[in-house]
């Protein structure tokens, strides 16, 4: 028996079309949060990122920038939010490069708790109620 | 406003140079990885020179177009420089064509900054290329191993030039880049496999691949997968190209291309490495030594420029260092590695890549490689083996949590060679041809 082309494409597009019919509602969606949603801010990345982005004349002129957080800093690259706070702040302050400790001039905080009055660092500045500026111990 | 048009202007300057490609056919599809690729790296060499003034790099860059221009239209072989669109795009690719730009708009969305390598490590060294070009070294000093210093700068550099066009590091204009290597690459296989067979078979093998999530994530994804599959992509067409013209400059633009892949990601240096071994073991057993020189020549300058990247980033790869400083190497006689990687590949294939299940249908005609393309066919088989062989050996023989590497990274290098094994692939059917019953 001889199949013809016009067997094999239609299989094709009723296959595809079963694979592809769970993002037809996308035709919907998508225009709709381009529009009326505003996805930049909501994005982890971008909220995590703002504040610091907004501050970063603070570190003008400073090659590294300290880093510290309610994760002890020999964990801080083995837990996932952790990783995500160092490499956003790092990502706000570009020129400057963070290194994970407070030997620096400044030392960025992150905390999500109260844990950073117990760290004995300066306050210098207060940016949300998550981020902290510090000054550090060089 | 201002800042779009920056952009545009950054964007068609990038094709501009691009176009010096001699191909009619292809000439628009080449232009966009040879065009940014040069245009990434005449940024790079910008940065090394060490000028503060980012405007003598737009006035070096416009005096350069001015010169392309008036080479182009002085030029009578360059005269033709019309872009080919089909006479007709069917109604099925066109619909696929709108859901494709939706799931590439709906991952934008959800991740407008890259996904987290994205951002992490190609955003973050574009923000270092443009944020303040005299620091822009300040990279390589990043002091965790997940900042990857040592990965090449093809995305970042050119990302970064078009934010000094566009005045502002607006993501929009990272997903638009994206979006034009992503849909550029369905496009320029549509065109390719079109040329070699035929129009119904480049439609079939083209909506598998433009419908594929995994391939439009990863696009929006704002890193540099996609942008090597295109330069791979680029340099196995050029080199079909040269077999059916017989003409240097398309082994010379082949070279080029193979050359940009290791510029793009250090797996591309693979690819790079592969593609010189296999034409060069080709052309000695023809005894064609004067297109051993060609190519040579060509790759020469790639091999440059990366030598000269590798000096500044002084990072070792994580994998060298590793088979030497951790032995790795002891890997090579654990079978557990092997299979890890094999039940890996085959659960995300399935779970990622399913739709691919759809060209086994195409088989149904059966296979049919015309004489003419029998040559290329059988080189660029043999790259593709070889560089999947590549792949495997790379995890077999790396030094990190072989699960965690496999879950983060295996669906981005499927997606490498996907577009080059779909073109292949797609050279030895038969569907669509005069002998068949259509």
């Amino acid at each position: 028996m001889k199949i013809s082309d016009n067997f094999v494409c239609g299989l094709v597009f009723v296959l595809l079309f079963i694979f592809s019919f769970q993002y037809l509602s996308l035709l919907i969606k998508v225009p709709f949060s381009l529009l009326f949603v505003p996805y930049r801010q909501v994005n982890m990345f971008e909220s995590k990122s703002a504040v610091l982005k907004k501050n970063r004349d603070f570190f003008k002129g400073e090659k590294y920038v300290g880093y510290i957080s309610d994760v002890d800093s020999e964990k801080v690259f083995l837990q996932s939010d952790s990783i995500f706070d160092f490499f956003s702040a790092q990502y706000a302050i570009v020129p400057s490069i963070l290194v994970n400790d407070t030997e620096e001039k400044y030392v960025i905080g992150i905390f999500y708790g109260k844990d950073f009055e117990q760290k004995n660092m300066k306050l210098l500045k207060k940016l949300d109620n998550r981020t902290y500026i510090f000054e550090g111990t060089k | 406003m201002i800042g779009f048009l920056g952009f545009l202007y950054s964007v068609f300057t990038a094709l501009f140079f691009g176009m010096i490609n001699k191909e009619k056919e292809f000439r628009w599809f080449f232009a966009i990885p040879l065009g940014f690729g040069f245009c990434s790296v005449l940024y790079f060499l910008f940065l090394l020179t060490g000028i503060c003034n980012i405007n003598i790099y737009k006035i070096f860059e416009f005096l350069l177009i001015i010169g392309l221009g008036f080479v182009i239209f002085t030029n009578k072989k360059y005269h033709n420089l019309q872009f080919k669109l089909p006479e007709k795009i069917s109604l099925p690719l066109a619909c696929a064509n709108l859901l494709a730009l939706m799931i590439f708009l709906k991952f934008y969305i959800n991740s407008p900054l890259g996904n987290w390598d994205g951002f992490r490590m190609w955003n973050t060294k574009a923000e270092f290329m443009f944020r303040d070009i005299t620091l822009w070294k300040n990279m390589f000093l990043q002091p965790h191993f997940l900042s990857h210093n040592d990965y090449p700068l093809f995305v970042p550099s050119s990302i970064a030039r078009i934010w000094q066009y566009a005045g502002s590091d607006n993501s929009v204009f990272n997903a638009i880049f994206c979006m034009l290597f992503t849909f550029g690459i369905i496009y320029f296989l549509y065109f390719a496999v079109k040329y070699f067979k035929n129009n119904k078979l480049a439609m079939l093998v083209t909506l598998i691949l433009m419908l594929a999530p995994a391939f439009l994530v990863k696009g929006a994804a704002q890193c540099a997968d996609i942008p090597l599959a295109y330069f791979i992509l680029s340099s196995i067409v050029a080199m079909f190209l040269y077999f059916e013209k017989k003409q240097s400059s398309f082994l010379v633009l082949s070279t080029v291309f193979a050359g940009f892949c290791g510029w793009v990601k250090n797996e591309g240096l693979m690819f790079f490495a592969i593609f010189l071994m296999v034409l060069t073991a080709y052309f000695l057993i023809k005894k064609y030594y004067k297109q051993i020189g060609i190519i040579f020549l060509s790759a020469l300058p790639c091999v440059i420029l990366i030598g000269i990247f590798k000096a500044i980033c002084k990072t070792p790869n994580d994998l060298i260092q590793g088979f030497f400083v951790l032995k790795s190497y002891t890997h090579l006689f654990q079978p557990h590695y092997y299979l890890m990687i094999i039940k890996t590949f085959v659960h995300m294939f399935i779970e990622r890549f399913a739709i691919l299940f759809v060209s086994i249908v195409l088989m149904l005609k059966g296979f049919s490689v015309p004489v003419k393309i029998k040559t290329p066919l059988i080189l660029s088989g043999t790259i593709f083996i070889l560089t999947c062989g590549g792949y495997f050996m790379t995890y077999v023989l790396s030094p990190h949590d072989l699960d965690w590497l496999l879950t983060y990274s295996l669906d981005r290098i499927i997606l490498h060679v996907l577009p080059l094994f779909l073109f292949l692939y797609a050279l030895c059917l038969k569907i669509g041809q005069e002998d068949t019953e259509n």
